[in-house]
């Protein structure tokens, strides 16, 4: 299994977005709405290189680093 | 690290809730957990902590980690990024504003023009009237029953995109007010909407 995130599911993932996305609109001018839609998609799939290269730990990790935590 | 979290395999699920209630009550946790899919995969690692099985879990959370991690992350750029592109409208805006009848050796133009500002709210109702932008008949019923201030007020807010605190500026009223104004003017319209028209579509569908 790939554990990084395809093109396809990043689309998929700014679909399930879009309630959100719709709300964001809200901070601006009627006018410039439609643009700044476009906009964000478009920052989203630009930044599909960071958003793959996020790291996250396994359960062990996060659990031996939980540990180590709370014996301090 | 293996000793620590093979000395955590090794006990029962109630045990580890109660000895690491702060580990349980970790958001991430409590949602990885809530699946039922991933709940099950974890009580299967506790029953039989083998390597297998430990894999399985953490390669199943890493997973889920990364896609908590990639929401979190994108949602918020929407919200950063719709506020800074706002904020870069607005600087655009404020920079280079749109000034249709000044000649350019025409400096002292621009400074003449501030202050009449009212002059064009005051023709603002007859200029860009909203009902000039709708082709609905309907919809052009509706705002007929609006009061003279309701459709100025939503003239404003529509066709010019002022703010309500801008338009509370013009009438020497309070922004609250404006708000209100809008909120029983869009009441209105929708009430005669729904009246009107719903009901007449909904009669011709039954018949």
């Amino acid at each position: 299994m790939d554990k990084k995130l395809s093109k396809e599911e990043l689309l998929d993932l700014i679909e399930s977005l879009n309630p959100k996305i719709k709300k964001s609109l809200k901070n601006t001018n009627y006018q410039d709405r439609n643009d700044l839609e476009q906009e964000i998609k478009l920052k989203i799939i630009e930044s599909y290189e960071k958003i793959a290269a996020i790291e996250a730990p396994n359960f062990e990790e996060f659990l031996a680093e939980f540990l180590t935590k709370q014996k301090q | 690290m293996n000793q620590l979290t093979s000395h955590f395999f090794s006990h029962s699920l109630e045990f580890l809730q109660q000895q690491y209630s702060s580990f349980f009550a970790q958001p991430i946790i409590q949602l990885f957990l809530q699946n039922p899919e991933h709940l099950k995969i974890f009580t299967e690692t506790l029953d039989s902590p083998s390597s297998h099985n430990i894999d399985h879990l953490n390669e199943t959370f890493k997973i889920f980690y990364y896609r908590a991690k990639v929401y979190k992350y994108m949602c918020s750029l929407i919200y950063f990024f719709s506020v800074d592109f706002d904020k870069r409208a607005r600087k655009q805006r404020e920079r280079y504003r749109m000034v249709l009848d000044a000649t350019p050796r025409d400096t002292g133009g621009l400074i003449d023009r501030i202050g009449t500002l009212d002059v064009q709210l005051e023709k603002m109702g007859e200029l860009n009237e909203l009902a000039s932008h709708i082709s609905d008949e309907e919809m052009a019923k509706a705002l007929k029953k609006l009061t003279a201030k309701q459709n100025l007020v939503l003239t404003m807010i529509f066709s010019y995109g002022l703010s309500n605190k801008e338009i509370a500026a013009y009438f020497q009223e309070s922004p609250q007010n404006i708000s209100s104004i809008r909120k029983q003017a869009l009441k209105k319209l929708r009430k005669h909407y729904m009246d009107e028209v719903y009901v007449r579509k909904e009669k011709s569908h039954c018949g």
